[in-house]
Formats: structure tokens, C-alpha cells, sequence
């Protein structure tokens, strides 16, 4: 996508072909969206388009509709401290497998992968059995282990991106001029690694915020994520509040994103992840 | 626990093992106070691992160092007191050149106006004082290995440690840097070891030169003593003599081409030398003189030589003054 759409400008005396692709990439992107955000502002009750007038009735609704503010906290709460503890357990474990003289190193790191190719419904199945049931961990813990597992590839594999383009002398160098280990890794290795980290965290956050599978089989009373209570209300009931929820979400990543683009830098954070 | 020499940094018998293989065996050092001593060899001789022993990246599998009379053997390299300049320069992304070169200072917990006042001092000697608020990739290949310098010369190291410090700037660049690298030290007096593959670099900086092949010390001394001299042929081959051959009564010899004479077929010979018999098999034009490439009885010999009567496939007879041959231990 970024290809086609740096191409654009010039494209456009010489490449039409292209410019014709990129322009269909991106109504068959956001098509679907724009569609879900015009019926979002309907006045009338049911999902139609073209929808019937403007109004801001259902943003309404769907403000003062329980489960969803219950399902938004939950959903906050689950992905901020999902994304936090998988980066506390994934940085370390970045740097032991890229920096330390680790015995199986390869194991290791396929391990911290591991839940990005394992189904999430097996995942989701075994924690329900293992933790809930046969241990009797709360569903709220269980929901943000589950969650935390789905988000360790990520913290790995793109610190570890970021930490394999860094030059290993940098902590050789702050070695020599005196630092010890720990000042060396607070001083040098975090600061080096933190457009990593900044991206391991928004990537983080957005796919726990965004998870159904785990969150739908881990969820219990008090427990339902934002995704799960709108699946849940889609099933009895198909009015324009989902459109509406979808349009608040839609704003929330376009902030987010705008915000990550500010502080670090898109390419900076996906620059390194094919490496 | 002292070692009661005058060297700023001895080695004793150190050699480095990656399982089976001797990557430095049995390397005996000792580098004078104020001196710059270039680890010398073609690459994987063991003059870096050699480096980073001294410097406490790599730990001996057997022997001893010595750092200021004490037993650096064990020691982490923060505690070394050690100004090293990577290959890589490895300035910190993150921080500008004043804090760069403020580093070790800051870590060491010295006052903020003084790390100020000795980054400043460090910057100077450098020549880029006024970069200090830059980050290193504004910089170019060549002031990024001035901060670096300055960087492992703010701490007042007791040795300096130089990786190839030349070796990633262009041809002009490096000459420069490298007289620049001499007044540096010169001016510091900061006891220096540079590693290096580039003998014309070690013999215009060192007042050492310690050349390596495979692990072991093949010569050490001072480069008017060695170049002149090279005690065996790996030696001479490093230091760019390319004839070889063996005289009746010196046994393998060496000698440079400017050396050798190339004199008519017919005539007496020379007293105070060898001559022996040859071929012309090319001449190259160099301006001042030709280079002339000998068939000597099988031996390729190249001789430096100015007259205009020689020609390609003329038989002549060389010659090989005593004075100029050096034997060399097989």
C-alpha cells in the first residue's frame, strides 16, 4: 500500500494503471468503512443506505447502552495491561535471546512465536480448561493471561527487529566508558530500543483491543470486552448503534495511529519488522 | 597485585581458544607509557580479539594482563579505565556529541560544569567544538570518528584502544586522519594501541609495531627497526617485499627492487654481492624508473630500474649487493 500511494503524484502523468489500482486498493479498504460510517448518522432506525437524514441519535444510544461503556473499560483495561506485561516479560526475553549466550536460543525464541501461529480458539480452549477450570483462576485473570500470550510475539519480534538493526558495540561502548551492566541497559539499550518498543506497544494494544476469539471464550461475568458485547448485540438486535460504536473505534485508531506517527514515526516502527 | 614493570599494559603469555581453534596463543605485550603500539596483521591474525582482551570484551583462556601494573585479567571492562574507539564508532543514537563525549564522565559521577568543561576540552583536541549539539547521524563518516575519539579520551584512559579506526573513511579522508590521529596522541601523550591491517598506517604512527600471524607474535619492534629487517617471510610478504629466493650461503633471502641491479649479460660481476643470471619478462613504465619483472632460475624478481636499453624477453644478469639482501628464517 505505502508503495502505491508514495507513486501516486508522479503517477499521475505517467502511470495510470497504477494510479487506477491504488485508488481501487483503497475504496476496497475503506469502502466498507465510509459505508459503516454514513449509517452511523442515519436518523432512521434500521441499517439502510443511502441512510435517511442526519442525526446523532444512535451515538447516543450507544453511549447510554451499559454493556458497551462496561465492554470499552473492560476492553482498555485488558489491552493496557495485556500490552505492559507482555512487554515486560518480552523485552528481557529479547534481549536474552539476541544479546546473551542463551543455550537454545532458537527454542526460545520459536516459543515467544509460538501463540502468533497456534490457533486462538486451541489457545483460548486450553486456558478455559487449564486456568478456569481446572486451577480456578478468575475469568478476568484467564481473559488477561490469554491476552497477554497473544501479545508476547509481537513485544518479541519487533523489539527484537529493532534491537537486531542496532550496532551490539553501543553496549560495549557504555561498558568501556565506565557504565556497568544495569546503567548500560537504562542509559544505552532502552533508549536505542524504544521506537521498538513504541511500536510493540501500539501494535499491542490494538490487537487485543481489536481480539473476538480469545475474548469471547474467556469471558464471563463483568469480563466482556468491548468486541464480544458488540457480537452479542448484533445477534439480538441490527440498528445503527455497532455502526455507531464502529465509527467511535475507527476515530480512536485514526488517533492513535496519528499519535504514533508524531512521537516515533511510521517508518521507524515497521521499518524493521521484515528484517 | 603488582607486576613491577614500567608497561602501562602487558600481556603475559595470553591466548584466546574458541574450542578448538587458538584465535591468540601465547602473545607476550608490553606497551610503554605514552607509546603507540600498532597490533599489526591480515585478518584473522588475532589483533582484534588481542584488542578486546586488553579492552575486557574477550577473557582469556590462558595467561595474564596487566593494566597499570594491576591484574586486569578478570576485570569487567567498566572497570578497566579503557578509552576504546570501535571500528563501527559506535557513537549513542540517542544522545548529542557533547553527551556523547560526556558519557563516561557522567557515569563516573564526576559534576555537571566538569563534564561540561572536559567534554569541551575533548571536543577541542578534535577539532569539532562547535558540532557539540549535533546528533551523530548529522555528522559525517569523519566527525563521527573524531567523537569517538573524544569520547574515549574524555575519561583520561590509561591506554587508548584503537579498532581500525581508519578503515571506514575514504582513501584522502584517511591520510588525513591519520596525521591527525598522530598529533592526537602526540599531544595527549595518552598511551595508544591501534589495531590495524594497513602497514603503511603502523609504520607512520607506531613507535611499536607488533605484527601477528595466526595468533602468535611473528616480529615486534620499532617500525625502522622491523622494516628493514623482516625476520621471515610472512613478515616481508606483510610488509610488501614480493622477492624471494634463496642464495648460495644466506639461505632465503629478501630483497626491495630499488635494490637490485640489473646489469649488461656480458662483464665482470660486482665484487660485494651475488650475481646471478636473467630474463626480462616485462617492463612497466612508472615515470621516474620501470619497474622490471625478472625471470631469475625460476625465481620472479622485480627490480627497480632507470635504464632506457632494457627490453622485454633481453637476457641480463642481476645483482644482489650483500648489504641489501635479508636473510630470513624459513
Amino acid at each position: 500500500m505505502s508503495r502505491a500511494g508514495r507513486s501516486l503524484r508522479p503517477a499521475r502523468e505517467r502511470r495510470p494503471v497504477l494510479t487506477v489500482l491504488a485508488v481501487a486498493a483503497y475504496l476496497i479498504m475503506l469502502g466498507p468503512a465510509l459505508f459503516v460510517v454514513a449509517v452511523a448518522f442515519t436518523s432512521g432506525s434500521t441499517i439502510t443506505f443511502p441512510p435517511e437524514g442526519f442525526s446523532l441519535r444512535w451515538f447516543g444510544a450507544a453511549a447510554s447502552y451499559r454493556p458497551f461503556l462496561d465492554g470499552l473499560g473492560t476492553s482498555a483495561l485488558v489491552a493496557t495491561a495485556a500490552t505492559v506485561i507482555a512487554l515486560a516479560v518480552g523485552i528481557p526475553a529479547t534481549l536474552a535471546v539476541h544479546r546473551g549466550r542463551l543455550p537454545g536460543r532458537a527454542v526460545v525464541q520459536n516459543l515467544f512465536l509460538s501463540p502468533i501461529v497456534l490457533p486462538e480458539l486451541v489457545l483460548g480452549l486450553a486456558l478455559y480448561q487449564q486456568l478456569m477450570v481446572g486451577l480456578g483462576v478468575t475469568a478476568s485473570g484467564v481473559l488477561l493471561i490469554g491476552h497477554t500470550i497473544l501479545l508476547l510475539p509481537y513485544a518479541v519480534r519487533v523489539t527484537g527487529a529493532s534491537l537486531a538493526l542496532a550496532d551490539p558495540a553501543l553496549e560495549e561502548a557504555a561498558r568501556g566508558l565506565g557504565a556497568g551492566p544495569v546503567t548500560t541497559f537504562f542509559r544505552v539499550t532502552l533508549p536505542v530500543l524504544r521506537p521498538g518498543i513504541a511500536a510493540a506497544a501500539v501494535l499491542g494494544f490494538v490487537t487485543s483491543f481489536n481480539n473476538v476469539p480469545l475474548s469471547l471464550l474467556l469471558q464471563g461475568p463483568g469480563t466482556e470486552t468491548l468486541p464480544v458485547a458488540m457480537l452479542q448485540y448484533v445477534q439480538t438486535s441490527y440498528d445503527p448503534v455497532v455502526a455507531a460504536v464502529s465509527v467511535v473505534l475507527l476515530l480512536a485508531a485514526v488517533v492513535v495511529a496519528v499519535v504514533a506517527e508524531r512521537l516515533v514515526g511510521f517508518n521507524k516502527i515497521f521499518g524493521g519488522i521484515g528484517s | 597485585m603488582r607486576d613491577g614493570s614500567d608497561a602501562v599494559v602487558r600481556l603475559a603469555k595470553v591466548s584466546r581458544h574458541f574450542g578448538d581453534v587458538a584465535a591468540v596463543d601465547g602473545v607476550d605485550l608490553e606497551v610503554p607509557a605514552g607509546s603507540l603500539t600498532a597490533l599489526l596483521g591480515p585478518s584473522g591474525c588475532g589483533k582484534t580479539t588481542t584488542l578486546r582482551m586488553i579492552a575486557g570484551y574477550e577473557h582469556p583462556t590462558a595467561g595474564q594482563i596487566f593494566i597499570d601494573g594491576r591484574d586486569a585479567t578478570g576485570l569487567a571492562p567498566e572497570k578497566r579505565n579503557i578509552g576504546m574507539v570501535f571500528q563501527s564508532y559506535a557513537l549513542f543514537p540517542h544522545l548529542t556529541v557533547a553527551k556523547n563525549v560526556g558519557f563516561g564522565l557522567k557515569v563516573r559521577g564526576v559534576a555537571r560544569e566538569e563534564i561540561r568543561r572536559r567534554a569541551h576540552e575533548a571536543l577541542e583536541l578534535v577539532g569539532l567544538s562547535e558540532l557539540s549539539g549535533r546528533r551523530p547521524r548529522e555528522l559525517s563518516g569523519g566527525q563521527q570518528q573524531r567523537v569517538a575519539l573524544a569520547r574515549a579520551i574524555a575519561i583520561r584512559p590509561s591506554v587508548l584502544l584503537l579498532d581500525e579506526p581508519l578503515s571506514n573513511l575514504d582513501a584522502r579522508l584517511r591520510v588525513q586522519m591519520r596525521a591527525e590521529l598522530a598529533r592526537i596522541q602526540r599531544e595527549s601523550g595518552i598511551t595508544t594501541i591501534l589495531v590495524t591491517h594497513d602497514q603503511e598506517e603502523a609504520l607512520q604512527l607506531a613507535d611499536q609495531m607488533v605484527i601477528l600471524d595466526s595468533g602468535r607474535v611473528a616480529q615486534a619492534g620499532h617500525p625502522r627497526k622491523i622494516f628493514p629487517a623482516p625476520a621471515n617471510r610472512f613478515v616481508a610478504t606483510f610488509l610488501g617485499y614480493e622477492n624471494f629466493l634463496t642464495l648460495p650461503g644466506r639461505g632465503l633471502v629478501t630483497i626491495r627492487p630499488e635494490h637490485v641491479a640489473v646489469l649488461p649479460e656480458s662483464g665482470t660481476a660486482p665484487d660485494g654481492g651475488q650475481s646471478r643470471p636473467g630474463t626480462i619478462s616485462r617492463i612497466t613504465y612508472r615515470g621516474t624508473d620501470s619497474l622490471v619483472t625478472l625471470d631469475v632460475e625460476g625465481d620472479t624478481i622485480l627490480a627497480a630500474a632507470s635504464d632506457p636499453d632494457l627490453h622485454e624477453g633481453s637476457r641480463v644478469r642481476t645483482f644482489f649487493p650483500d648489504d641489501r639482501v635479508v636473510p630470513l628464517a624459513s
